[in-house]
């Protein structure tokens, strides 16, 4: 079963695309690029400081030399905008708010301990502000990282465009995929 | 997508001189401004030529790659040529009476159309998205030209920096208030 060979899998914080891009990567022999690793300069902790956009596209287009298919996870409305062309397909990843803040505070949990994050911890604060965004996504309009603002993203998007919708299993979004390569070839 | 302008008032400044720079703290608020717009598709930087509104959107612009224009027009409103003895009661009254103005000040009214003039030219433009440094009095003369009311109250409760983000659906304007609270993905 095939799979498209330039993949990207976009959606809220929380909606799963790093988990389902390195299921397809393992499946299917596609390098797996995750937009963090670009924006971010690696930090201690984490995601403090980005990188200007001019070495980020460079360092993505490093990562995309070569003939082996890529799945790119992550968001890149904005300022990935020049790799439009090169996808072949689309995931457009929609999941519940309360399910995605329940991944949200289990991943920050796992990632910080829960001393950093619980009330009085350096980083409190800012798990707080962050739960918070990642909450306002449904209600946001185009002043924001919004579901408004990803739809009329996709809404003019050249190529096709897979929706998974739902708290599903990483495997049923998968066969979704994979049905749909089916269908084309 | 529709067409959007982020109406941005500078950050934490070290003073009113039209070269006054930022504080330190102007300095971080400018680079967490950066981090919160810079993933929203924004394709236009536009600037009052004052320094502590070239310095609020120059980590954006380094972030994104883009040069900054600046425009004239986005400069803050004068008042009066001469120091006020009660300078907020003189913005008050301001908002009262568009027409009124010091010796040597422009008048709400002048302020707003210079204002709106540069918001209506970034419309004309084929950006998508804009983002427009500008000023307290200014920011707040050129909400009220597109309908937001309470003039005074709007420009008390302003912050440093402080966000509107304006969306065109046609002939409607679609005004959110972001305030300082930018929180991006960053964690």
């Amino acid at each position: 079963m095939q799979v498209p060979k330039r993949i990207h899998i976009f959606g809220a914080s929380g909606s799963g695309t790093t988990r389902l891009a390195s299921v397809i990567a393992g499946k299917h022999g596609h390098r797996h690029l995750d937009m963090d690793d670009f924006f971010w300069v690696p930090t201690n902790p984490p995601f403090r400081e980005t990188r200007p956009r001019d070495q980020r596209l460079a360092l993505l287009e490093q990562a995309r030399r070569g003939p082996g298919p890529w799945v790119l996870s992550g968001s890149l409305c904005g300022w990935g905008d020049p790799l439009i062309p090169e996808f072949d397909l689309v995931v457009f990843l929609v999941v519940p708010t309360p399910v995605r803040l329940a991944r949200l505070r289990a991943r920050e949990l796992a990632r910080y301990g829960p001393q950093a994050i619980a009330a009085g911890g350096a980083l409190h604060q800012g798990h707080v502000e962050f739960l918070e965004w990642a909450g306002r996504y449904d209600t946001g309009g185009l002043e924001m990282r919004s579901r408004a603002l990803h739809e009329a993203w996709v809404a003019a998007l050249p190529g096709a465009v897979l929706r998974l919708e739902g708290d599903r299993p990483v495997d049923e979004h998968l066969a979704r995929i994979e049905a749909r390569a089916g269908r084309e070839a | 997508m529709p067409r959007r302008v982020f109406l941005v008032r500078h950050c934490e400044a070290t003073g009113q001189d039209a070269s006054s720079p930022l504080t330190a703290v102007g300095q971080t608020q400018a680079t967490h401004l950066a981090d919160y717009l810079e993933t929203l598709g924004v394709d236009l930087l536009v600037s009052s030529p004052y320094i502590r509104a070239r310095q609020s959107v120059a980590p954006l612009a380094r972030q994104l790659g883009l040069p900054v224009e600046i425009d004239a027009r986005l400069a803050e409103r004068v008042l009066s040529a001469e120091p006020l003895a009660d300078w907020r009661e003189a913005i008050k009254q301001s908002f009262v009476d568009l027409d009124l103005a010091w010796p040597g000040g422009e008048s709400s009214r002048a302020a707003m159309a210079r204002g709106r003039a540069a918001i209506d030219g970034l419309l004309a433009r084929p950006e998508r998205a804009a983002v427009a440094v500008t000023h307290g009095n200014l920011l707040t003369l050129i909400l009220h030209s597109f309908g937001t009311q309470g003039g005074f109250q709007i420009w008390e409760r302003l912050t440093n920096p402080d966000v509107h983000c304006l969306v065109v659906h046609g002939e409607r304007v679609e005004i959110s208030h972001l305030g300082s609270n930018l929180r991006g993905d960053g964690r």
